[in-house]
């Protein structure tokens, strides 16, 4: 009897409208088809190449060259490994991190490590509305009028609930960057010198090679990105039995950041480099995509500025409310009338208003707006790494999903390097102001 | 009324004034009402050991005395049988029952009662957080009433605590109304409210999963385990179940479908072939017909064993011997009839129906503009498909803000 009931549920499955992935994929057809196998990894990865990546890794090429590739290369490979461990953490326990946080350390090392996390994502959304305004200026509008307008449109569309929608657009407008890809081919690198760098380090114990570097590493893994992934692949409901296939997903995209990455300072290195250009301002710097978009290169670059721009004012304040009112138990969905969740909206328009007032204080050199969030994201880092992997340690709180001694090994590795390129950065740039060495 | 974060870390001495070590925890058995203290847990380099409440003299945030000299070697490593205050319970998310919504704990007030310390109530307050900041001053200032405390009686410790360690997990959840667990649900993410559903019964389990959002609705359904998402499917009326297997992934839904019951199964598939957001989608297609030839009494006597579901009960859609849609008995109707006249003498013919590629908002207009509670629904050839209810549109009826939310990072 049951038999009958079964056997035609495997093909008239494939006839019903409704199921999910058909309805699923009506929509990429009219998009793009990537948006339907995209998962909170990849997600992330995209919008980890935001302005202040753009011009992280822009600018090592420019002063640069190659130089800084080996360091694009092992800071993909540190991403994938961080990014692995968030992901984990949100499909065994369901929970996001600053919720962990809370419930394994109490109030005081969570009061400390979500406001590490809300100074680093104040600045990164500083670079956010930087991007947007020098996009702005490229395009000739006075960064005043696109500014603000670009603060409301984000905070009217999360507030009346349609940031999904508005979402999936950036995320296909991100397609943007990949034009890096091209055009690093098109300015004909010499490909044995691009190899060479990426696996072999050249060190420099120079300010401006250190800041770049700490900054590179900085925009490669950031605070809020572990965050953002971990409360989305929550979200997702996604749980153990889901999670080799999200590992999948998270390694394909820190890969994909990592591409990017790798291709813009490629770009740069073969154009503005290697024909020694200034790049002082943000036109400077769009300028590399000259040998694709010819004198519509600028405009390109604004457009990728501005798309990453919008897709990162938005993420950064909404991950930051977030996590803050998760882990002390605020009000906290975007669906709820403003009133309801007065905390969560009160982070969110506050992030947006500090983002819109600092970029526009007359005179405000936008490039170094957009780059310092770097150097900040990449200083502070630490402080989540430890933590994230206290908790990924944890054996009460992964059970048998709790990392392998070679796995916290390589892990406490990355965070080791990071905190001792952090020091050094922190000590030479003590040095250079008290002027014992030159810059 | 102390708190436990200012019990907490302070020196355990023993009678004699020696300092035996730090008090760690506090433990409660898990159903007594205002719970006492049954145990405290003092740890000495990094070693705990559990000592009966018969034991200790005092608690208060000055530090904790103990009745006589104490050899703490001989007091056992706590077990898990209690609740630990401190562990299990400060930090984490709870139930308000009274207020219906998720909180998490900042503290909890105890109160010395007769020589027991029990448990009075939670602080979720902000206060209480800039206590555990050691901010208090900050409250001091800006307080213009005392703290309000959630009682004990009030709150619900299942998501906080491990459910194998409860008598009956959730006990107090499951008595809300379903509308009020579903509120709860929508403030956990996907897997917090896969295991409140595992733990409720089938039925409850599925009206309160009704009341989430579809997106959250397929989310939770997800971080299920598939069996147990198999049988509140099965709970469920077809057309929700339909609504809800419609937003799982496709994989996935086959496989829930096989584990479903046959009958349901098959139910569900019939309803999956119409799109979602017409009246095909939103119907429910298992309901009650009544053939125009029948009389009054059999009926009401078929009516009483079937018994559907409260909001289907009102209509019950007269159909000739083809499955034609013919006309309308309302429940009174059927009750005032002589109980052996015909249906078709008491039946209304202007039955107003929509079809089955009706949009939803043609179906809600349809319904506001008679005034109905429930509308049947038809194919071409005029045949009785099913009904939609005033429920199934009440999204396009009532104002967004008012109906059950997702707590999500994002839409």
């Amino acid at each position: 009897m049951s038999n009958l009931f079964r056997r035609p549920l495997g093909a008239p499955l494939a006839g019903m409208k409704r199921l999910g992935l058909l309805r699923r994929w009506a929509l990429p057809l009219r998009l793009a088809p990537f948006l339907a196998v995209m998962g909170p990894g990849m997600l992330t990865g995209i919008v980890d190449d935001d302005p202040s990546g753009i011009t992280g890794y822009s600018l090592a090429g420019v002063h640069f060259g190659y130089d800084l590739l080996w360091a694009v290369v092992v800071a993909t490979v540190a991403l994938a490994i961080i990014a692995e461990i968030a992901a984990r953490m949100g499909a065994v326990t369901g929970k996001g991190l600053g919720e962990l946080i809370r419930e394994r350390f109490g109030v005081r090392i969570t009061a400390f490590a979500l406001l590490v996390l809300f100074i680093a994502n104040a600045a990164t959304t500083v670079s956010e509305f930087a991007g947007i305004a020098g996009a702005s200026e490229i395009f000739g509008v006075s960064p005043y009028i696109t500014v603000p307008l670009a603060a409301l449109l984000i905070f009217t569309v999360v507030v009346r609930g349609t940031y999904r929608r508005v979402e999936k657009v950036l995320l296909i407008g991100a397609l943007v960057s990949f034009s890096y890809v091209i055009t690093a081919f098109l300015a004909g690198p010499d490909w044995g010198d691009v190899a060479r760098s990426s696996v072999v380090p050249q060190f420099h114990l120079t300010l401006p090679y250190l800041t770049l570097l700490i900054g590179l590493i900085g925009t490669t893994i950031t605070p809020w990105q572990q965050f953002y992934l971990q409360s989305s692949v929550v979200d997702k409901g996604l749980g153990e039995r889901e999670y080799p296939m999200e590992r999948i997903d998270v390694y394909a995209g820190s890969a994909a950041a990592g591409i990017i990455a790798f291709f813009i300072i490629v770009t740069t290195a073969a154009t503005l480099h290697a024909n020694a250009q200034p790049a002082d301002t943000v036109t400077d710097v769009g300028k590399a995509l000259e040998p694709l978009a010819g004198d519509f290169a600028a405009k390109l670059f604004a457009i990728a500025l501005l798309n990453a721009g919008l897709l990162g004012a938005a993420v950064l304040p909404l991950t930051t409310a977030y996590a803050i009112c998760g882990a002390f138990g605020w009000e906290r969905s975007i669906n709820a009338p403003l009133r309801e969740a007065p905390v969560f909206f009160g982070l969110f328009g506050g992030l947006l208003l500090i983002g819109t007032v600092v970029v526009l204080i007359p005179g405000a050199p936008l490039l170094v707006l957009m780059f310092l969030p770097n150097v900040v994201g990449g200083i502070l880092l630490p402080v989540i790494l430890i933590l994230m992997l206290k908790l990924v340690t944890d054996r009460h709180i992964m059970g048998d999903w709790v990392s392998t001694p070679k796995g916290t090994l390589i892990a406490w590795l990355v965070t080791g390097a990071i905190i001792v390129v952090s020091v050094v950065y922190a000590v030479i740039a003590v040095l250079d102001a008290l002027g014992l060495v030159g810059g | 009324m102390p708190f436990l974060s200012q019990l907490l870390g302070r020196p355990a001495l023993d009678a004699d004034g020696k300092s035996i070590g730090v008090l760690r925890d506090l433990l409660v058995p898990s159903d007594a009402p205002y719970p006492p203290v049954a145990a405290i847990v003092v740890g000495d380099h990094g070693r705990l050991h559990a000592i009966p409440w018969a034991n200790v003299a005092s608690v208060t945030p000055r530090g904790t005395a103990l009745r006589s000299p104490i050899a703490l070697e001989r007091y056992p490593q706590p077990g898990d049988d209690l609740i630990w205050l401190g562990r299990d319970l400060l930090d984490k998310q709870i139930v308000d029952i009274h207020g219906v919504k998720l909180v998490r704990v900042n503290d909890i007030a105890l109160t010395p009662i007769n020589g027991d310390l029990r448990l009075a109530g939670v602080d979720n307050t902000v206060a209480g957080l800039l206590r555990r900041l050691g901010l208090e001053w900050i409250a001091r200032i800006a307080r213009k009433e005392r703290p309000r405390l959630i009682d004990w009686e009030e709150v619900d410790i299942g998501p906080a605590v491990d459910e194998v360690r409860l008598k009956n997990p959730f006990d107090r959840l499951r008595r809300l109304p379903p509308a009020d667990i579903g509120a709860v649900l929508g403030g956990m993410s996907p897997a917090e409210a896969a295991d409140v559903l595992e733990a409720l019964p089938d039925e409850i389990a599925a009206d309160a999963l009704a009341e989430l959002s579809e997106e959250h609705q397929a989310a939770v359904l997800a971080a299920m385990e598939p069996e147990e998402a198999a049988d509140v499917l099965d709970q469920m009326p077809p057309d929700e179940a339909a609504d809800v297997l419609g937003d799982v992934e496709l994989e996935r839904a086959g496989e829930l479908m096989r584990l479903m019951t046959p009958r349901q199964a098959l139910e569900v598939q019939s309803l999956l072939i119409y799109e979602e957001d017409t009246a095909g989608g939103l119907m429910n297609s298992r309901i009650f017909a009544v053939q125009e030839t029948e009389i009054a009494a059999r009926v009401l006597d078929d009516l009483r064993r079937a018994a559907p579901p409260e909001d289907e009960i009102y209509y019950l859609y007269v159909v000739d011997s083809s499955g034609r849609l013919r006309g309308v008995l309302s429940l009174r109707d059927l009750v005032v009839a002589p109980p052996d006249s015909l249906i078709v003498d008491s039946m209304r013919e202007d039955v107003p129906f929509v079809e089955l590629d009706d949009s939803k908002e043609e179906v809600a207009r349809k319904l506001i503009h008679y005034n109905l509670l429930a509308i049947p629904v038809v194919d071409e050839e005029r045949r009785l498909k099913g009904m939609v209810t005033v429920n199934d549109v009440i999204d396009l009826v009532a104002p967004r803000h008012w109906q059950n939310r997702p707590r999500r990072m994002t839409g």
